[in-house]
């Protein structure tokens, strides 16, 4: 008598515990076929910016009468540089051209924002490039004109 | 009292084979939930072309000479293979590139080229999990005669039997 009570505690025990069991599978099955369709199937990788970095690159050597955009952020001179460039930046996709040295911000030209706000309007990336320890340029572009 | 204590265990053993058989029937539907889920990495793949095509026409921000040649062959100078040699395509193009270049003041069309499977050209713009997937990258270059000019390059990548 006293054997045949434990095995129907067990056997309860057990009941309970299947029941348990069967709803934690449940929910983890119901919630990963959930994940899985809430996702994005797309891979997020980080950018490379083999466009801007070229677009750059061709901005520094292009000649604003006579002399390149380097030879102005060498010498120093922004504020021709800033008159003369502007043009150039006004056809290219949306972008932004910023001159610093020391620290200090000597060009900013065009929409100045933040590269997630860029991306967030389609897509764009950075690119710097120091032309010594002091002067550091740094230039931002969407991928097409819109 | 022994026999009382073994139907126990029997009674306990078919409760641990139920539990058994929901848990592998768990982690299975798990495991076929995910791997029937795809994952479409063709505007990546297509991304990763423009660059390559970016990296081959342009160095240090100049376009390379050759390419305004009449005779100029994208894949074979860059060195590109559009073909699918797996199971379903046997060999098959399932790419295709435009990098089309204007003159940087007036936008009028200097030079373009086309290569690969170029009838995915046409689905640019469309969207839809079928629809083959483009990338669009705009660039400014100078060429060696320091002219500015505009370098529009599309890729696009068709595989849509995948999806």
């Amino acid at each position: 008598m006293y054997n045949k009570k434990a095995a129907i505690g067990a056997t309860m025990t057990w009941i309970v515990a299947t029941i348990i069991i069967l709803f934690v599978i449940i929910l983890f099955v119901y919630a990963s076929g959930a994940f899985i369709s809430s996702s994005d199937k797309s891979f997020k990788t980080s950018p490379f910016n083999v466009a801007t970095e070229q677009s750059l690159l061709a901005l520094l050597e292009t000649k604003l009468d006579g002399k390149t955009v380097r030879d102005y952020i060498i010498e120093g001179d922004y504020k021709t540089l800033r008159k003369k460039i502007t043009p150039i930046l006004e056809r290219l996709p949306e972008n932004s051209l910023k001159i610093s040295e020391n620290g200090s911000s000597k060009v900013n030209v065009g929409a100045f924002i933040a590269l997630s706000a860029f991306e967030d309007r389609g897509g764009g990336y950075a690119s710097t490039i120091y032309l010594d320890k002091n002067k550091k340029i740094e230039f931002m572009m969407r991928y097409v004109k819109k | 009292m022994i026999k009382n204590k073994k139907a126990g265990e029997r009674l306990l053993s078919i409760y641990l084979f139920i539990i058994y058989i929901i848990v592998i029937i768990g982690l299975v539907s798990g495991i076929i939930n995910f791997k029937d889920s795809s994952l479409d990495v063709r505007n990546k793949e297509a991304g990763v072309l423009t660059d390559k095509v970016i990296d081959c026409l342009v160095e240090q921000g100049r376009l390379r000479e050759d390419f305004f040649e009449a005779d100029f062959d994208l894949i074979a100078e860059c060195d590109f293979n559009f073909k699918d040699n797996t199971e379903k395509y046997l060999g098959e193009e399932r790419y295709a590139v435009r990098v089309d270049s204007f003159y940087f003041e007036n936008k009028k069309a200097l030079k373009n080229v086309e290569a690969g499977k170029t009838d995915l050209l046409t689905y640019c713009g469309l969207e839809g999990e079928k629809i083959p997937k483009c990338n669009i990258k705009e660039l400014y270059v100078l060429d060696v005669l320091d002219d500015k000019i505009l370098l529009k390059v599309i890729s696009v990548v068709g595989k849509v039997e995948n999806v």
